[in-house]
């Protein structure tokens, strides 16, 4: 019961959000909806429309709460207006008319909440996960090593500021929309890499709730191609996964990794999304990224990768995001075309010193142009900056080896 | 001797038509590495969409004025550039690139660089 109930829990939150103007109310009444549920239930059979039951539940128990408090109660006004039990469409957006899904556009409309740049990076983050994709508040504490009081805390000033900032839920008009689309692209692709950087299994799986969620906003916005950019990368990366880590939990690098364990299914989805991005002609930074993980998917191996394309990718990638980090990583990619010796000229150049990924790979191109003993000491320097205990461990074996 | 092979985004093309075009980027893929390996392989890239062009247009006074948007109606949607010992051998890859991108190409040899005359 827990993942329909968190996918109904997310849907069902967002549509009272929209009713009530409110998300503690709203979670109050969807809560109180469960509780009945788990009364009802088991003694009269699970109804047909059980999603469509739990909404009708929890918006009755806040007309319920609405007139108890009476007039005193100004958070609640907007259950007077439950009756007319719609919404009007955002004018000022098109998206509004192409929606079939009224549950799933109370959704979009609360992503945007989320993610509105007046919160913090990482109060949107825990709200996404929160009120959209329905997680616990432990659950997610525990994804991101954080103590669940301070989680709790975070959300809840969170939602305080999204009234006190009288944060709109609706989605953006159009010409607002690329650039809050980019905020909530940006947040999905955070949780997806903070899963994707786990092995246990003691925590929510937060790649698949990106993907799930990325999918439900390529539903919306089926013409947005960075958004089908950003589905097909996560796609493409998660079909490695199962060959990124050995059975004892370390790390293993794209090179040695065993390319018959990576998901092919989900690789061929990725590819043939990207595909048809890239026929439009317009690629911005996720569909880049994409069509990289692409070409690295189609490879038999690491050596036989087709790297000039891998190379011309990131020459576009660079022109449109003129980051050290994108220009590290085409580094990795000028060692294979042109040599490590090109490749480390190129690292040395970069005001990276405080990551420990330019560590590694300067000390991966010393080892491979013989120069041992700076390679030990970048490896070891690496080591120390690095954010995870696997990383850590990886980056000391091969210092030691 | 240095050849242009441009191609040419036409509605009627087959590259239009087709529904997935996974394998013209694999068969792309493969013809540039094709290139690489035969050494006649100087550059090769896909252009953005026409509307990302930007066009400067300069006056009898020599005052530029810049506008969005492409020069003309344009049908350029990418290049490649070979150097071939001769125009038969250039033609022959530009025979393969409009198989590989199911799209028609044109064929036009670079004159040489006018320092080259003086």
């Amino acid at each position: 019961m827990t993942e329909a109930f968190r996918l109904e829990r997310g849907r069902a939150v967002a549509t009272l959000v929209r009713m009530l103007g409110d998300i503690d109310a709203a979670e109050e009444a969807v809560q109180d909806a469960f509780v009945r549920a788990l009364e009802v239930w088991p003694r009269d059979g699970v109804p047909p429309n059980a999603a469509g039951w739990i909404v009708t539940t929890a918006k009755n128990r806040a007309i319920d709460v609405a007139r108890r408090e009476g007039s005193r109660q100004s958070r609640y006004e907007g259950a007077a207006r439950l009756g007319d039990g719609g919404t009007a469409p955002d004018p000022a957006s098109g998206i509004a008319e192409r929606l079939d899904q009224p549950l799933e556009d109370d959704q979009l409309r609360l992503m945007f909440t989320c993610c509105h740049p007046a919160l913090g990076l990482e109060s949107q983050v825990a709200l996404t996960l929160r009120l959209i994709a329905g997680l616990e508040t432990r659950d997610i504490a525990r994804a991101f090593l954080t103590p669940e009081a301070t989680m709790a805390q975070r959300l809840t000033r969170a939602k305080r500021k999204i009234s006190a900032a009288r944060i709109p839920y609706r989605v953006p008009s159009a010409d607002e929309l690329p650039e809050r689309l980019g905020a909530v692209l940006a947040v999905l692709y955070l949780v997806f890499n903070q899963g994707y950087g786990e092995a246990r299994t003691d925590v929510p799986d937060l790649s698949r709730e990106a993907i799930r969620l990325t999918r439900a906003l390529v539903t919306l916005l089926p013409d947005d191609l960075e958004t089908l950019g950003l589905l097909a990368l996560e796609l493409l990366t998660e079909s490695r996964r199962p060959a990124r880590f050995s059975a004892k939990g370390d790390i293993v690098l794209l090179a040695d990794q065993d390319r018959n364990r990576w998901d092919g299914a989900l690789a061929a989805e990725g590819r043939g999304i990207i595909a048809e991005c890239m026929v439009r002609r317009q690629a911005g930074p996720y569909q880049l990224q994409a069509a990289i993980a692409a070409v690295h998917s189609m490879a038999p191996s690491y050596s036989r990768t087709a790297w000039p394309q891998i190379l011309a990718l990131y020459d576009q990638l660079w022109s449109l995001q003129p980051t050290a980090v994108v220009e590290l990583n085409r580094a990795v990619v000028v060692a294979e075309v042109n040599g490590p010796e090109r490749a480390l000229s190129i690292v040395d150049g970069l005001p990276l010193e405080r990551y420990h990924l330019w560590h590694a790979t300067r000390a991966n191109l010393l080892a491979r142009l013989g120069r041992d003993a700076e390679a030990r000491a970048a490896y070891l320097a690496g080591a120390e900056l690095a954010p995870t205990q696997a990383e850590r461990d990886f980056l000391i074996e091969r210092a030691d080896g | 001797m240095l050849f242009l092979i441009a191609a040419q985004d036409r509605a009627d093309s087959p590259f239009n038509q087709l529904e997935d075009h996974q394998q013209v980027w694999t068969d792309l893929t493969n013809l540039d590495a094709a290139m690489r390996e035969a050494g006649v392989f100087v550059f090769s890239r896909g252009l953005q969409a026409p509307d990302a062009a930007v066009t400067f247009r300069v006056s009898g006074t020599g005052a530029t004025n810049e506008q969005a948007g492409p020069y003309g109606p344009t049908t350029l949607s990418g290049m490649w550039i070979v150097d071939c010992d001769s125009e038969s051998e250039a033609r022959e890859w530009a025979r393969r690139c409009a198989e590989a991108h199911r799209c028609e190409v044109e064929l036009r040899p670079f004159q040489p660089h006018v320092s080259e005359y003086l």
